[in-house]
């Protein structure tokens, strides 16, 4: 397992994992709403990542709610 | 006369300056722009949108176009290079295996590509002929057989390239987790070493080659940080290989552009959103190279024309691909419906699961069954509509008290797991975690709560889907990387190959009490 952060939660996923598995075990319900577009997945600094990109131990990951 | 001569020096120094601060080649200098783009996944169509903008984004003739202004900017002065993981991702590409996506990459003039994690998905011979059909090296100098020890034979490590005079070595690297990262039967015979020490011993012989400056083109990831430092893979491999003058990442699809150390370190996003770019001054008479300030750039859309060559090559794959979407793959000797609780469909996708898994016991979420079957012919489209999602099929191995468990949870989130190799039985009427009142094997032997089950599922549920709490907690998952939907549809092949319909699995696996 490695450990990702989701909005600051520590949050444990097997390395082989994505983004949006990552997401899916913070919370289904935020896993969803970025599975229908109704929010995205940012970094430290506000730019956006893919929800397929691959996940390294600490790393950091915010969800915005999109604009529209 | 000392005036006009003080005028004359003023005025070379300005032009020089002026030319500088354009970035051009001085009498003293010569420069060459590192252009690069990274886990395209096969983004040849337009249509994104930029979240933090709202403008729309990307697409392989924006993508191309923006480059190509970028060449006219700099003629003669571009290299321009690909992170890898280009080819997977959309039906444009995967249902030609990706040759859509080199014939555009062809088009756009790429130098270099570094062979990404993806680039295995279809089996070596597939990466093969990309590699042929490619008028650009695929490289990777960290790929290496297990049973001897040596570097692979069909991949480059590296290239020399000359632009404006200078000579760019450019190494590539894939990333060290790509044997999970694949179809792991795909890569089993091959080791994904340390890039650290295997670049270190590679840059002597590059630089002996005549490379005046080098490049390292990963597939590694990395992240940013608000106050522009750089944490992950692809900052370990930068710090530990001092003698490089730039290197681009991939494979976590963010936004990185700034420095470690003093190394100019870029990853261009993904899915052609970004252009990261990289200017290398190389002083003719020390050789000495300095890098510019890493840039990235969005690929918006609606501030440029699309290249209208690469267009119309996506455009004509467009609408050679699109009848691939009605070929027929089987029959369905009836309507596979998706009926509460027990779904046909959904059973027959925890076969097929199953199976792709190696695993004795199959699961899949009846949430997950997007769509019907009807009788008849059964297409490539109708397939996609089944299972839209790109879920991927894992398995580990549990207790079959464990597997009492994910049946458990998922009863106590109101779900019915379809599954394979099992019948069970509820009350839901009983209290939440208690509404099992049978389990047993398919096979007729008596379901041990003690034994160990290899199960198979998808990364949905083993991601905490349907308020699976149990799966979240299992370290030993393995990866196959093979897509439902490909499950799904290989079964339909074989099937129809074997001279057979498709029919819905007998019914009897799911059982509510009370119903006959």
């Amino acid at each position: 397992m490695i450990t990702v952060y989701v909005d600051g939660r520590a949050v444990q996923v097997p390395p082989s994992m994505t983004v949006r598995h990552a997401i899916l075990r913070y919370d289904q319900k935020v896993y969803e709403m970025l599975r229908d577009g109704i929010c995205y997945v940012t970094d430290d600094a506000g730019s956006e990542v893919d929800p397929e990109g691959a996940l390294f131990n600490g790393m950091r990951l915010f969800v915005t709610e999109a604009a529209n | 006369m000392r005036l006009s001569s003080r005028v004359l020096c003023v005025a070379v120094l300005l032009v020089a300056a002026a030319l500088a601060a354009a970035g051009c080649a001085t009498a003293a200098t010569r420069s060459v722009w590192l252009v690069h783009t990274t886990d395209f996944h096969a983004s040849m169509l337009g249509g994104a949108k930029d979240r933090t903008t709202n403008r729309p984004i990307g697409g392989s003739p924006v993508l191309a176009a923006h480059i190509e202004r970028f060449r006219q900017a700099h003629p003669g002065a571009v290299v321009l290079l690909d992170g890898g993981d280009a080819m997977q991702g959309s039906a444009l590409s995967n249902l030609v295996r990706g040759r859509s996506v080199i014939e555009v990459m062809n088009a756009m003039g790429y130098d270099a590509m570094a062979v990404g994690n993806h680039e295995f998905d279809w089996g070596r011979d597939t990466l093969y002929a990309r590699m042929r059909q490619a008028k650009f090296p695929m490289l990777s100098a960290n790929i290496y057989y297990r049973a001897n020890g040596n570097r692979v034979e069909w991949t480059k490590p590296y290239t020399i390239i000359e632009r404006g005079g200078v000579k760019i070595g450019v190494i590539g690297i894939t990333t060290t987790s790509a044997s999970y990262t694949t179809l792991p039967t795909n890569v089993a015979d091959l080791e994904f070493r340390d890039p650290v020490p295997v670049l270190n011993a590679l840059i002597p012989e590059v630089r002996a080659k005549g490379a005046q400056a080098i490049v390292v083109l990963a597939h590694e990831g990395g992240q940013q940080k608000k106050d522009g430092t750089i944490d992950g893979p692809i900052a370990e491999l930068a710090s530990g290989v001092p003698d490089v003058d730039a290197v681009f990442g991939g494979h976590s699809h963010t936004w990185v552009s700034g420095r470690v150390g003093t190394t100019p370190v870029v990853i261009s996003s993904s899915n052609g959103r970004a252009i990261g770019t990289i200017r290398l001054d190389v002083d003719d008479a020390t050789g000495r190279v300095n890098a510019s300030e890493p840039k990235l750039e969005s690929a918006f859309s609606d501030s440029i024309a699309p290249d209208e060559a690469v267009a119309a090559i996506v455009a004509r794959y467009e609408k050679s691909v699109g009848p691939a979407l009605t070929r027929v793959v089987a029959t369905a000797a009836s309507d596979i419906t998706r009926d509460s609780p027990e779904q046909p469909l959904g059973c027959l996708m925890a076969d097929v699961i199953r199976r792709a898994g190696a695993a004795d016991i199959g699961m899949q979420n009846s949430g997950g069954v997007r769509a019907e079957i009807p009788a008849g012919p059964i297409t490539t489209g109708k397939v996609y509509e089944v299972a839209p999602f790109d879920n991927l099929i894992l398995s580990m191995p549990l207790t079959g008290a464990q597997v009492r468990k994910v049946l458990e949870e998922a009863l106590a989130a109101d779900r019915t797991m379809q599954v394979s190799g099992i019948r069970y039985s509820f009350d839901e009427k009983r209290p939440a975690g208690n509404r099992l009142t049978s389990v047993v094997l398919d096979s007729g032997a008596p379901f041990d709560t003690a034994a160990t089950y290899t199960l198979a599922t998808n990364d949905f549920i083993v991601g905490g889907g349907d308020g699976i709490q149990l799966l979240k907690t299992i370290e030993d998952v393995t990866n196959t990387n093979v897509l439902v939907r490909d499950a799904l549809q290989d079964w339909f092949e074989a099937e129809t190959a074997a001279g057979r319909q498709i029919t819905p699995p007998a019914p009897g696996r799911i059982h509510r009490e009370g119903e006959r």
